[in-house]
């Protein structure tokens, strides 16, 4: 398709510049849609292309185990540190992992969306035993 | 007939296992790096124990998107035998080969030692050189072998034969004490539907050379014969 592309513009009489800048749209175009079968996902989608104009948000992800998933490291830093430190009226202690996110996008909802999505495909967390909540920060421009 | 070996960034048994499978039982086996890996080309493939990509995210998760990984899909689809050891079974389970998850072991270390287990179903490639009911000695080394899966899911693990190994003590009882990392129901391995596909955190290249067992046994040869045998009436 994209030789076939070249070869009618030529044909037309089109400058070399404006073929080359065509020709690198349509090869980063068929890049990104290989990159889309690879991954699952629609990233040349309009409603997902990131907008013209655009901010950059930090989205914070934290995953910890779902409630009937025993939690040993919460326990422990319960039982053996908090209560016997003189904190007893901590009855519960969950660790987890954090993660920050920094993306470009047009609102804090936009982001957060994302950065739900991207979860979701890339499997950040694990359904069967993870539980994940995802938070958008205020826009850092 | 033929049987791959993949290795990952981070694998550390591979070499392990090809040395049990052409050494010792004398089959084809070949190391294949996981980007050049392909279904079609193996009769049988092995996920080798170690660290893929430094344990990142979560054992097992990033190597479970490889590429090579659709291909292990593939040829278990078609019935060859798919075994993961250890961190191979952990990226089992991450790709949704296997059911379930592995979580960081109860006593938050990691756990390095010989371990008791007894055979639940003889009804695999993988097992059917052991006697139901037998106990079988063999190594574990990880920190993220504690074996978990929701009551409804493990009801239907259960019900289907699925679980192949449970950690036992020397009298064949699943106890707390006999359990190395806090599995759920003892479970230290479990396979698919099929039964074609094995996931354990015990090491079966480990023990199965006399010489390198406290108690001079080779139990994991038997595993490793068993799977070799199968390919062989299939093939």
């Amino acid at each position: 398709m994209i030789r076939l592309f070249i070869h009618v513009n030529v044909k037309k009489g089109g400058t070399y510049p404006r073929i080359c800048k065509k020709y690198l749209y349509w090869q980063q175009l068929h890049l990104h849609r290989r990159r889309e079968v690879e991954l699952g996902i629609s990233v040349t989608d309009k409603a997902t292309r990131p907008p013209a104009r655009y901010n950059e948000f930090d989205v914070e992800v934290v995953i910890q185990n779902k409630p009937v998933a025993r939690d040993p490291e919460g326990e422990i830093i319960q039982r053996n540190l908090v209560n016997r430190g003189g904190f007893e009226d901590v009855t519960s202690v969950r660790s987890g992992k954090y993660l920050l996110f920094r993306l470009k996008a047009s609102s804090p909802e936009e982001a957060r969306d994302r950065v739900y999505s991207l979860c979701n495909t890339l499997r950040i967390f694990n359904p069967v035993v993870h539980t994940c909540s995802i938070q958008a920060k205020g826009c850092r421009n | 007939m033929r049987i791959s070996v993949i290795q990952f960034p981070g694998s550390n048994c591979d070499r392990d296992v090809v040395h049990i499978l052409r050494g010792i039982i004398g089959v084809q086996t070949d190391l294949v790096w996981h980007g050049r890996f392909r279904a079609g080309d193996y009769d049988a493939v092995v996920l080798p124990g170690g660290f893929s990509y430094g344990d990142a995210l979560r054992s097992g998760a990033i190597a479970a998107y490889s590429p090579a990984l659709e291909e292990v899909a593939r040829l278990a689809n078609n019935g060859s035998p798919v075994l993961g050891i250890c961190n191979g079974f952990q990226i089992l389970v991450e790709a949704g080969l296997l059911p379930g998850a592995l979580l960081p072991n109860d006593c938050l270390r990691f756990v390095c030692k010989w371990v008791n287990l007894r055979v639940e179903t003889a009804r695999t490639p993988f097992t059917s050189g052991y006697e139901e009911g037998e106990i079988v000695h063999m190594p574990v080394a990880h920190h993220e072998g504690r074996y978990y899966a929701e009551r409804t899911m493990l009801q239907r693990v259960s019900k289907r034969e699925q679980v192949a190994f449970r950690y036992v003590d020397s009298n064949g009882v699943p106890s707390q004490a006999a359990n190395p990392n806090g599995s759920t129901l003892n479970v230290a391995g479990v396979c698919n539907p099929k039964g074609n596909g094995l996931g354990l955190m015990p090491h079966p290249e480990r023990a199965s050379e006399g010489i390198l067992s406290p108690n001079g046994c080779s139990d994991g040869l038997t595993l490793l014969q068993s799977m070799v045998a199968h390919v062989k009436e299939t093939h």
